[in-house]
């Protein structure tokens, strides 16, 4: 598939520049789908697709145009309307040139043959592990989830000379449960995801999402006050993702969306605290050889013992800040590259500590799962405890219900007291849990 | 379609779609997108004991589109093994095609105007205040063609033009950085976005996020509030129509489960999803399932009067389909969605509301809102609001969350305006994202839990 996709890239680039277009780019994806949706515990629908596309950017004198289709059938069209919007543009002073080829890096286990080879009736089979194991826990009532697997081959050539193809894979399984008792309910949720199928455990799924439904059963009202906040590896991308993807972006720094405008160089978090950005983790989900430009992917640390040391840039970004690319220009075909994170990493060693000492506090919310998100241009993070328990004295008491927390991200990040050992990779995002000193909880009173 | 069902399908459906869509997005002036794309393909679904098989090709080769067919079968085959629950679908079949009326279609109008379009929308916003920083304007149109046949006799085209447009706005001011965010769109043409109120939205927007530079965090707690009409609109859609979803319901995810009939709220409150609203940004004239669109009452007088539907959830539940049956596009199966969704207005003046409240809050805009659809809870995120003190806008707030349960809090609307608004937005459900219109006028909550900073 890969020659396929370059040869098409390739005369795309020449259509385009036959057309006058002084540069040309083309981004194309291949590959295949496989999607089935559980609901009440029985499959709901079963989906294949054939995934397919191709982007193609052009530039005439500073002035960029763009032009997709989801066939590569119509690549040459695509050329042709990429340029002619490109003529029909205004000029931007920061469009200068597309980036220039080196060797993409080298990062193993990006491609796993068996989500490539694996067949629906496969993936009926795990689901059907994954309800059962969510049903045997009291009181739940109703088993959700899918399952997803594919296998995709992405592509970018431009005309300077870039000409780069890599096969990658990815799966997922997740289970959303409810539960009820009399007029008790509650929901639970868990997932697994990685380029490779053996980071798919249905049964560990469906048993820890029905066992969270419940034991959220008897939820109990919070009081407001301040409490120490524990931070789930399974929600922490809405603080640690967020940070890199969003608030350290150059896109949303470059226009002074992000609170983090400004502050490089500044001490933002905690000395013990290192995050990282890593497009090179082995079978990392944000893991790739190149990103959506062409340029080979790196390891950002964006917060250094506690400095904010690096934005996350692509190819224009970077040119517009006068430093070199990060290699996070974030791609679809029927797009031009924005900027996003690859695999975002904490480091925090020296505040370890073992699970039961995390939870050693005298009046803690353990927050499994949190649907809200920060404010990006102020930083301030307040959401709705989704799903939640209450620990007292070091024990976890009862699930919480209606409780809200409120906390401005730098506050976050310097209140951090302490880590857990148990690290894991939910997504993109690898850390252990995480606790912060004082956070305000308010219940529904 | 005979080779499916010869291959022991029970009913299939071919949904074929070509979009032409056009993109532009400018920054500070600068145009940072300027994109044309085109998505063509067919979807094919085929049931067989319950379970659904679907299958989509990109572009429109036959013989692919005769092996997606199988797939779609092979699938629903597979799937038909873990489907104890087996259910006949039956609906009336139709015929039929609709042209939706476009006065400028925007094919045809000069990339030059839309650009310029763009560029008076980011100056009108930059003029507002030196302390506004980066102005955000996008626009973008699509032209959709759609036919959908199936094994029922179904036979329908459709062809619409949605255009929309939408600006964001940064201000700072020492250290603080606020945002605010207008949107216009409609089904029509450029005529959509050459409205006084559309040109517009880059100052109101603007005016706003530089209002926030100097609001107060909110409190936090239980409050009398009113809600702004948009933030009314999204919430009613969010809260309430998602809980009214006939596929949650039989999917154990809603609340109202088993509450048709039944008092839900006040008897000033109708709830109304209607795709059938000439012009709005989520109207049709038939779904993604061939079925006609409908008017609805979802809540009438405070009562619980109807879900909405699709030709699956009618057929298991025993009703009529609503012309509810809505797909991203060909490459995703429909589902039951929302389409034009509203509180009907009521009979009172914003000033009449106002002088009700000694100490509230007056909550505007919505950056986003989600509910636990098995609990029944909903938080709301609102942009802003304003502090009431005895009937008096006293105190600017800003972004401030919502929370609360949906049984509950329609029986607390105590008041509903005579000011409906519409608002456009894209509506996403299980990664499938479709035009809608929110809408409202202002309505008064006797009580809602406000989760604030301070």
């Amino acid at each position: 598939m890969s020659e396929r996709l370059l040869s098409v890239g390739e005369s795309s680039v020449k259509r385009a520049l036959s057309e006058d277009a002084e540069e040309a780019e083309a981004y194309l994806i291949s590959g295949r789908t496989i999607v089935v949706e559980v609901e009440k515990g029985e499959i709901k629908t079963a989906k294949t697709e054939v995934v397919e596309g191709i982007g193609v950017r052009s530039i005439v004198g500073h002035k960029v145009g763009f032009a997709y289709s989801v066939s590569l059938g119509r690549a040459s069209e695509s050329a042709v309307s990429s340029v002619k919007n490109a003529k029909s543009s205004k000029p931007d002073p920061d469009i200068k040139v597309l980036p220039s080829p080196s060797k993409p890096s080298h990062v193993p286990g990006l491609f796993d043959k068996k989500v490539a080879e694996l067949d629906v009736s496969d993936v009926v089979e795990y689901l059907k592990v994954m309800v059962e194991a969510a049903s045997s826990k009291r009181g739940v009532v109703s088993v959700s989830g899918a399952m997803s697997a594919s296998h995709y081959t992405v592509a970018v050539v431009n005309s300077n000379g870039i000409s780069v193809a890599e096969d990658r894979t990815s799966c997922s399984l997740y289970s959303f449960v409810a539960g009820r008792d009399g007029d008790k309910s509650s929901s639970g949720y868990e997932q697994n995801s990685g380029r490779f199928l053996r980071e798919i455990d249905p049964e560990w799924v469906g048993s820890q999402a029905g066992e969270l439904a419940s034991m959220l059963l008897d939820a109990v009202r919070a009081e407001t006050g301040q409490y120490a906040l524990i931070i789930d590896p399974l929600t922490a991308n809405a603080f640690l993702g967020f940070l890199v993807s969003s608030a350290a972006n150059a896109e949303n720094v470059i226009y002074g969306r992000s609170f983090l405008t400004g502050k490089l160089g500044e001490t933002i978090a905690r000395g013990e605290i290192t995050l990282i950005d890593d497009g090179t983790l082995p079978e990392g989900e944000g893991s790739a050889g190149f990103d959506g430009e062409g340029v080979p992917t790196q390891r950002t640390p964006i917060i250094s013992e506690g400095r904010l040391v690096n934005y996350i840039h692509n190819f224009y970004t970077a040119g517009k800040m006068g430093v070199e690319t990060t290699g996070n220009a974030s791609r679809s075909y029927n797009s031009p590259p924005s900027v996003g994170s690859h695999n975002i990493v904490l480091e925090a060693d020296r505040l370890r500590l073992s699970r039961d000492d995390l939870l050693e506090v005298k009046r803690g919310v353990l927050l499994k799962l949190t649907m809200d998100r920060p404010n990006l241009a102020n930083g301030e993070f307040s959401g709705m405890v989704y799903m939640g328990f209450l620990v007292e004295n070091g024990e976890i008491k009862a699930g919480i219900k209606e409780a809200s927390f409120g906390l401005h991200l730098l506050d976050f990040l310097k209140g951090i007291d302490a880590v857990g050992d148990d690290v894991r990779r939910v997504g993109t995002v690898v850390t252990p849990s995480i606790r912060v000193r004082s956070v305000r909880i308010a219940g529904p009173s | 379609m005979e080779r499916a069902l010869d291959l022991g399908a029970e009913f299939v459906e071919i949904r074929q779609q070509k979009n032409s869509i056009n993109r532009l997005f400018v920054v500070d002036g600068v145009i940072r997108e300027l994109n044309t794309g085109i998505v063509e393909g067919v979807g094919i679904r085929a049931l067989v004991g319950g379970a659904w098989g679907f299958a989509t090709v990109h572009g429109g080769d036959a013989d692919a589109v005769k092996r997606a067919l199988e797939e779609a079968v092979r699938l629903a085959k597979a799937s038909a093994q873990m489907k104890s629950e087996k259910f006949r679908l039956e609906a009336p079949s139709h015929q039929g095609s609709w042209l939706a009326r476009v006065r400028r279609d925007p094919s045809e109008v000069d990339v030059e105007e839309k650009i310029r379009f763009a560029l008076e929308l980011n100056d009108s916003a930059k003029r507002v205040d030196p302390r506004v920083k980066n102005v955000n304007v996008a626009y973008a149109d699509t032209h959709s063609q759609e036919e959908v046949v199936n094994s029922f006799g179904t036979r329908v085209r459709q062809e619409v033009v949605r255009t929309r447009a939408a600006v964001q706005v940064f201000a700072h001011e020492a250290g603080i950085i606020e945002r605010a965010f207008e949107s216009v769109g409609g089904l029509g043409g450029f005529e959509v976005v050459e409205t006084e109120h559309a040109l517009g939205i880059g100052e109101a927007a603007a005016s706003r996020a530089v209002e926030f530079l100097s609001a107060k965090s909110a409190p936090a707690g239980p409050f009398r509030a009113i809600l702004d009409p948009k933030l009314a609109g999204v919430f009613i859609h969010e809260a309430f129509g998602h809980a009214c979803e006939a596929d949650e319901v039989l999917a154990k995810m809603s609340v109202l489960e088993g509450k048709i009939g039944t008092r839900v709220g006040r008897e000033i409150v109708n709830v109304v999803d209607d795709p059938t609203i000439p012009g709005l940004y989520g109207s049709y004239a038939y779904d993604s399932e061939g079925s006609p669109a409908k008017k609805k009452y979802l809540v009438k007088e405070g009562t619980l009067n109807s879900f909405m539907h699709n030709l699956e959830t009618s057929s298991r539940m025993g009703v009529s389909p609503t012309g509810n049956g809505r797909a991203t596009d060909y490459s995703y199966p429909p589902m039951v969605r929302m389409s034009n969704t509203f509180i009907e207005p009521g009979d009172w003046t914003l000033e009449e509301m106002l002088s009700e409240v000694k100490e509230g809050i007056y909550a505007e805009g919505s950056l986003y809102g989600y509910t636990d659809p098995a609990k029944g809870e909903f938080v709301f995120k609102a942009e802003g609001g304003w502090l009431i003190k005895n009937g008096e806008l006293v105190e600017r707030l800003r972004e401030v969350a919502i929370t609360g349960t949906i049984l509950e809090i329609l029986h607390n609307i105590s008041a509903v305006g005579r000011d409906l608004v519409y608002d456009p937005g894209v509506c996403g459900k299980f990664g499938q994202w479709v035009p809608v219109t929110t809408g409202s006028p202002h309505v008064l909550v006797d009580r809602v839990v406000f989760g604030g900073m301070r």
